[in-house]
């Protein structure tokens, strides 16, 4: 005698754009009834996700109040039925792109740091996988950033800093006794920043991007203000400073700013222009005649970390200066009728 | 059909750790413990719309949560609730500033 088993489907979830679908649960109808939907993690006391449950057949459809968010786990459970399931984020092509400072393409053998500058917010962690600093034979150079574990990020996660080792830098500590520097006047190399890298939605980047540069001899000097040239600005023109150098990408935007006479900043746009030697600023409003300020904070510095108040490499033969160290420096232009006129 | 005068509830996040991530996980706790409750006709939350920088755009926050309750009486209920105070247990650390503006509108047919 044959005997027929019928093996029963087990239940099962899936999703469709508003609602999540259970099929294949033995008695569809009561379970409709005792159908709850919860966010995960689950805890005890949690309220139910708002929404109407639909029978179709053997099917339910339940339908939140407020849509399903991609990402988040949804808990269904309906008499001894208990599954979860999760939202899956929108996938989107790779698209965004880094830019990184400095930008020119002759940099000095003292480089303090570069910053990668990414157009949408970035996954953190493990971010010194995806950065190769590569000589000029292809070949990666052994651990030239400053590895931290606290990877510095600005708040948007938009912007990193990679510090180069400083103790590879500085003369006369023990990593560049013995590993040497990291860079070599004369040589070049590429920084490599690959595809790898996922951004904070977890989509790689576009594409991997190399920066080519050539090094230069060690800038040991600090900048100097009394060095820059400014424009005269008028009406809407901007204010142009020409620096005596490249000067910090990131810093020149926070630590150099404009106030008038009476030392009240004024609002306007900064741009960075060649490899960062040139700081325009443009007011909000059109310039009025009188008397302003470029204020440097002198905490400035340029991309060796030599700062308006000290170079980065300090001489500790050197006697120290006892003076009391001056935390701005300025310099007075004029906005006059006649440049309106010209 | 009854006019009801609906409370519209809207709070602002400023976060200590303003990373994506922890904006993300804010989100995330919202639409866990938040939606759901008695007297709650509207939900969103979401983080600052970065595209949208006009001089009177009040930027200084990080995550914004909008609930309508259908009137008064609900959102009191919803202070309340274990969800509620859950929601605050576990998240408030992180929280640097927090802004709630709530209107009480002129009345809708419900």
């Amino acid at each position: 005698m044959w005997m027929v088993i019928f093996l029963a489907a087990a239940p099962t979830l899936s999703l469709s754009p508003e609602e999540i679908i259970v099929r294949n649960l033995p008695d569809a109808a009561a379970a409709a009834r005792t159908l709850r939907v919860y966010v995960e993690p689950y805890q005890v006391g949690q309220p139910a996700v708002l929404g109407q449950v639909r029978l179709q057949g053997k099917t339910l459809h339940f339908a939140p109040r407020f849509g399903l968010t991609p990402g988040l786990t949804y808990r269904v459970e309906a008499g001894t039925f208990r599954q979860s399931i999760t939202v899956p984020r929108p996938q989107r092509k790779p698209s965004t792109r880094v830019q990184i400072y400095p930008s020119g393409e002759r940099l000095p053998e003292n480089l303090l740091r570069f910053y990668l500058y990414f157009d949408a917010p970035m996954r953190r962690g493990e971010v010194y996988k995806h950065v190769r600093l590569l000589d000029e034979q292809g070949k990666e150079i052994d651990i030239p950033f400053l590895e931290l574990d606290e990877e510095l990020w600005d708040p948007s996660g938009r912007r990193l800093t990679l510090l180069i080792d400083p103790g590879r830098i500085k003369r006369g500590l023990k990593p560049r006794e013995e590993i040497g520097p990291v860079l070599e006047e004369g040589k070049s190399y590429t920084l490599e920043i690959a595809d790898s890298w996922h951004d904070a939605e977890d989509v790689p980047l576009k594409a991997t991007v190399r920066k080519r540069f050539k090094v230069t001899a060690a800038l040991t000097s600090p900048p100097q203000m009394n060095r820059w040239s400014l424009s005269s600005p008028s009406d809407r023109l901007p204010l142009v400073v020409t620096f005596d150098r490249p000067m910090d990408y990131a810093l020149a935007q926070r630590l150099l700013y404009v106030t008038n006479a009476r030392g009240e900043p004024i609002a306007g746009t900064i741009t960075l222009s060649q490899n960062e030697t040139v700081w325009s600023f443009t007011p909000t409003q059109p310039w009025t005649y009188g008397e302003y300020r470029l204020v440097a904070d002198t905490r400035l510095e340029d991309p060796a970390g030599n700062s308006l108040a000290r170079p980065f490499e300090v001489d500790r033969l050197r006697p120290i200066e006892k003076k009391i160290p001056v935390e701005k420096q300025s310099r007075t232009f004029w906005v006059t009728k006649k440049d309106k006129d010209q | 059909m009854t006019s009801q005068r609906m409370i519209v509830h809207n709070v602002y996040f400023r976060l200590k750790d303003r990373s994506p991530a922890a904006r993300a996980a804010l989100v995330a706790a919202c639409r866990k413990y938040l939606p759901n409750h008695e007297g709650v006709v509207f939900f969103a939350c979401g983080e600052l719309c970065d595209e949208l920088a006009r001089e009177v755009n009040d930027r200084d926050w990080d995550v914004g949560l909008h609930l309508v309750f259908v009137n008064k009486a609900s959102h009191d209920v919803y202070q309340k609730t274990p969800a509620h105070e859950q929601f605050i247990a576990e998240n408030k650390q992180n929280w640097d500033r927090v802004r709630v503006f709530d209107t009480l509108t002129v009345g809708e047919e419900t």
